[in-house]
């Protein structure tokens, strides 16, 4: 089965082609990191006049990378869900055009469910698996059955880790995109310099929250400043680093505990940091459980995981009418229950 | 060569098929919110209802704004996608011109109409065109965007030469009371809110794709087509003049 992705949920233009979920045949990514750069963030409305602009390009692209005609496909997949509004409108626009004129069968893909996808494209992964998603906008924990239906285990109360990490490379005057500038400065670092709390450890659930951690790393920077003492900053990433992934870990080791689920997804774009691979690498060989990673590359956003998880709903007979429509704010919960 | 042609650049949307200068089905809707929706379906019941294939279109004809309302780029995302993976030609025409043609379908030589569409800040999206001898509508101000007094006192000066003739000039506009600009119009003989035509675009829009010279975009071109945004992003002037201000 060969599937069309199409991704523009924030500030990536892509498309892809994958076969049979696991192959990728073709994939294109338009960044608009420079863009936004001048910025200090994503704009929205900048960000959808470029997805427009580069929309169809990119999608011919990894049709003719793939050595591919529209006839060759089985399927398209879209992300619509959650993300900039505006962003997501143009792909899902975009798809719904190419499914009327091709025939092809459409399905909306939650961008969640297509990070998840992600690992899928380079490991064995047989489902139902657990996995944990850390990004930008998502910390969660999600038992997957298998056939990709996801149940929410916990999440983060506020902030989402990969935001966090923004936050911490700002105040330390690391520029925008900053969380993978802390990933690689933390290596250097020691992660004991600075004692900063990890949140909800002792709770008995699979929730997370990251706030009282950026406001520790804040109060402390300051304090130090202000006392005219000199900040290591690889050592304020270390430690801060080392906070997140001790909660990571240990929170995703319970629910291995508690499921009785050996087989751990890690997903989102945090999971391109070097430092969480390493650890949960560890705890995997200790605690005696599976662990699949996605490639470096397949990390951030992309479309080949669209096209991946696309694959596996159009498997289980999910598909989509021309109705339909992009959500800033999407529950995993509408998505699977048809409310897209 | 069946014509199909979209639009979803106001509070608007309109559908329309066509083949040769028979207008076969329309569609139009009125909840902007719904564009998203409701577009590509309406795509799919027009042709049905023509008893046409997707694959039977020649040219898809797509409404690019102005306009900064992001409902602006459903019809034109989809068009792109329409015409590349159909490989036919597009082509872009301004909804102004659409609306112009929409408010006096039979309007003979020398009327003048002035679309409008509200641009806040007392702003409005708007064009100038006026019907030539040959039928066709020529742009007298292109689309731009102006302070809703400046249309008002282009419209004067262009009187004041003789070049149009304001008191058979025809306004169609999306205004609303709470915008307070509806007395800052110039004076016309026919004042018409965008809502009252609705039903009008999808058959004027079909129209223009036979009257009016219109550039048929192929290959890369097609990739190129943009909505006519006629307004920068804020953040782009704001960051503009920051980099202005700096020694
Ligand atoms: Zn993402």
């Amino acid at each position: 089965m060969k599937v069309l992705g199409i991704e523009t949920s924030c500030d990536e233009t892509a498309a892809a082609v994958v076969a049979d979920g696991r192959t990728v045949i073709s994939q294109v990514i338009a960044s608009q990191i420079a863009t936004h750069e001048r910025f200090g963030g994503v704009v929205p409305e900048v960000a959808s006049r470029q997805h427009i602009e580069t929309v169809t390009r990119v999608v011919e692209q990894a049709l003719r990378e793939a050595g591919m005609n529209w006839g060759d496909l089985d399927g398209i997949a879209v992300t619509c869900g959650p993300g900039l509004l505006g962003a997501l409108l143009v792909g899902v626009s975009a798809a719904k055009g190419y499914a009327l004129a091709t025939g092809l069968p459409l399905v909306g893909v939650h961008h969640i469910a297509g990070h998840v996808a992600a690992a899928c494209l380079a490991n064995d992964v047989s489902f139902p698996a657990l996995a944990l998603v850390v990004s930008g906008g998502h910390t969660e924990i999600l038992e997957v059955d298998a056939l990709f239906r996801f149940t929410k285990l916990g999440g983060t109360k506020d902030d989402a880790a990969g935001e966090a990490y923004d936050k911490v490379a700002r105040l330390v005057g690391l520029t925008y995109p900053g969380g993978p500038k802390v990933d690689k400065l933390a290596q250097t670092g020691n992660p004991e310099a600075y004692a900063f709390p990890r949140a909800f450890l002792e709770e008995d659930n699979f929730d997370f929250s990251f706030s009282g951690l950026k406001s520790a790393v804040a109060n402390e920077v300051a304090k130090r400043r202000q006392r005219g003492e000199t900040i290591r900053i690889a050592d304020v990433c270390a430690s801060f680093q080392q906070a997140v992934i001790d909660v990571l870990v240990e929170k995703i080791a319970r629910a291995v505990h508690t499921t009785g689920r050996r087989v751990v997804v890690l997903a989102g774009g945090v999971a391109a940091n070097h430092g969480l691979r390493t650890a949960l690498a560890a705890r995997a060989a200790v605690d005696g459980f599976i662990l699949h990673v996605p490639p470096l590359t397949l990390c951030t956003d992309n479309a080949a995981m669209i096209a991946a998880a696309g694959t596996f709903l159009l498997r289980a007979g999910v598909r989509h009418n021309l109705s339909l429509n992009a959500h800033a704010t999407l529950s995993l919960g509408d998505w699977q229950a048809g409310r897209v | 060569m069946a014509v199909l042609t979209l639009d979803t650049a106001t509070q608007v949307a309109s559908v329309a098929v066509g083949q040769g200068t028979s207008l076969l089905a329309t569609m139009t809707s009125l909840v902007p919110r719904g564009h998203s929706r409701v577009l590509q379906p309406a795509v799919a019941a027009v042709l049905n209802a023509a008893g046409l294939q997707p694959t039977e279109l020649t040219r898809i004809v797509v409404g690019i704004g102005p306009g900064s309302y992001t409902g602006v780029r459903l019809a034109v995302a989809t068009a792109k996608a329409l015409a590349s993976a159909l490989a036919v030609p597009l082509t872009p025409v301004s909804t102004l011109m659409a609306m112009a043609e929409a408010v006096v379908p039979d309007a003979g030589a020398g009327q003048a109409v002035l679309p409008l569409l509200y641009a806040r800040r007392k702003r409005a999206f708007g064009a100038l065109y006026l019907r030539a001898d040959d039928g066709t509508w020529q742009a007298l101000q292109p689309p731009e965007v102006r302070s809703v007094s400046a249309w008002a006192a282009l419209c004067q000066g262009l009187s004041d030469e003789g070049r149009i003739d304001t008191g058979g000039l025809t306004i169609v506009h999306d205004f609303e009371p709470k915008h307070q600009v509806l007395e800052l119009l110039p004076s016309a003989r026919d004042l018409r809110l965008l809502q009252q035509v609705a039903s009008e675009l999808a058959p004027a829009l079909f129209r223009l794709s036979y009257t009016q010279t219109l550039p048929l975009l192929t290959g890369d071109a097609v990739h190129e087509l943009v909505p006519d945004y006629a307004l920068p992003v804020e953040a782009e002037v704001r960051l503009t003049e920051r980099e202005g201000n700096q020694p």
